[in-house]
C-alpha cells in the first residue's frame, strides 16, 4: 500500500483548567518543573489510561502500568516533542509503543495484525446468546467482546477514531503509521465488529 | 438510534454484506465516507464512547511524580569560573608559553612600565572579561 504522508493539525485549543499544553511543556524544559509535568499529567491521564484499558482488553491494572510508563517516558523523551502534533497525540504515540512493546515480551509470537489469541476470541465467534431482557449492559458487553477480538492494531485504531474522536491523521501519527493502512484496518475492524455484532443491527421496517 | 437485538439472530456461515469489502470507511470524525450500511455500527460505536465514564485520578498523578527520577540539581554559579581560572593558572605554571604569557601579563599590570599601548591589550580584555561575566550572571 503506498505510504501517504500524514499531517496533523498541531493547533491545540486553549484548555479551560490552564495554561496550554505547549506553555507546560517549555516550563517543564526551561526548569525541569515538576508542577508543570503533574499539570500534564492530570490533564490527560483519563483519555491515556482509557486508550490503554481498551488496547488492554479491560485489563486495568496492566494498563494502568502502561499508563504510568507512558508518562514516566513522556518525561524523559519530551525534548524531543517538536509541537509537529498536539501533545495528547504525541503521548498516545508514546502510550501505544509502550502497549506494543509489552504485548510483544508477552506473546512474542503474536503478530500485530492477527486476531487476540486467548480465550476470549473463541467465546464469540458467531451470534451472542439471546435473552428476553436485553439492555444496553448487554450491547456493551458484546461490544467488549467483539473488540477484544480484532487484532491489536484495529483495536488501537478504533480507540483512536472512535473513542478519542481522532482524525484519521492524527490516528495514523500516534499509531505511526501511513494513512491508507488506518483505513484499512478501520475498515477490517468494521467487518469484523459487524459480523460479531449482527443480531444489534437495528431492523428496517 | 435505539439498538435492538433482532430476532432471530444470524448464523455462521451467513453470506457477508455486499459492503463489506474494504472499499469503503468511515471514521469518528472523518464523518461517513459511505451511505447506509455501516452507520449503525458506527453509531454503535459512538454510544459506546459516548457511554464511557471518566478515569478519576485516583492517587495517578502521585505514583507517576513518585517515580520520576530525581530532578536535576543545577551546577553552582561559581563552578565555571573558578574552573577557569584553575585551568589558566595550571596552564601557566606548566607550560612554557604559559609561564610567558603569565610574564607578559604582570608586565603589562606593572604600573611602573605603563604606556597608552597597553591600554590597546589591556582594553579588549576587560571587555571580553567583563562581557563573559555578565553572560554567566544572567544565566
Amino acid at each position: 500500500m503506498a505510504s501517504e504522508p500524514v499531517r496533523v493539525q498541531a493547533v491545540e485549543p486553549m484548555p479551560a483548567d490552564g495554561p496550554p499544553d505547549t506553555a507546560l511543556v517549555a516550563r517543564v524544559l526551561a526548569g525541569d518543573d515538576r508542577h508543570a509535568f503533574a499539570a500534564l499529567v492530570r490533564r490527560h491521564q483519563g483519555s491515556v489510561r482509557a486508550l490503554l484499558r481498551r488496547l488492554c482488553k479491560g485489563d486495568d491494572a496492566f494498563a494502568d502500568d502502561l499508563a504510568q510508563e507512558t508518562f514516566l517516558q513522556a518525561h524523559r523523551k519530551l525534548d524531543q516533542f517538536r509541537g509537529d502534533a498536539k501533545f495528547s497525540t504525541w503521548i498516545y504515540r508514546i502510550a501505544y509503543n509502550s502497549f506494543l512493546m509489552a504485548i510483544r515480551s508477552r506473546h512474542p509470537e503474536e503478530s500485530l495484525d492477527e486476531n487476540s489469541v486467548d480465550g476470549e476470541s473463541e467465546h464469540h465467534d458467531g451470534a451472542p446468546d439471546l435473552h428476553p431482557e436485553e439492555t444496553a449492559a448487554d450491547l456493551q458487553m458484546d461490544l467488549q467482546r467483539a473488540m477484544a477480538i480484532l487484532s491489536p492494531a484495529e483495536r488501537a485504531v478504533i480507540a483512536q477514531c472512535y473513542y478519542l474522536d481522532r482524525s484519521h491523521e492524527e490516528a495514523a501519527y500516534a499509531l505511526d503509521c501511513p494513512l491508507g493502512t488506518v483505513k484499512s484496518h478501520i475498515s477490517r475492524a468494521k467487518q469484523k465488529l459487524k459480523a460479531h455484532l449482527q443480531v444489534w443491527e437495528p431492523r428496517t421496517s | 438510534m435505539n439498538h435492538e437485538r433482532k430476532q432471530p439472530p444470524p448464523r455462521r456461515g451467513q453470506p457477508e454484506d455486499d459492503t463489506m469489502d474494504g472499499s469503503m470507511f468511515l471514521s469518528g470524525r472523518d464523518g461517513p465516507l459511505s451511505p447506509g450500511d455501516d452507520a449503525w455500527i458506527e453509531s454503535l460505536l459512538r454510544e459506546d464512547a459516548a457511554r464511557q465514564p471518566h478515569i478519576a485520578d485516583d492517587g495517578f498523578v502521585v505514583r507517576v511524580l513518585m517515580n520520576m527520577p530525581a530532578p536535576r540539581k543545577p551546577a553552582p554559579r561559581w563552578i565555571v569560573p573558578a574552573a577557569t581560572a584553575a585551568g589558566c593558572a595550571i596552564a601557566a605554571l606548566l607550560t612554557p608559553a604559559g609561564a610567558w604569557f603569565a610574564g607578559t601579563l604582570v608586565q603589562l599590570l606593572d604600573i611602573r612600565n605603563f604606556s597608552a599601548n597597553h591600554l590597546s591589550v589591556l582594553v579588549p580584555l576587560a571587555v571580553f572579561y567583563g562581557c563573559s561575566f555578565s553572560a554567566l550572571r544572567d544565566r
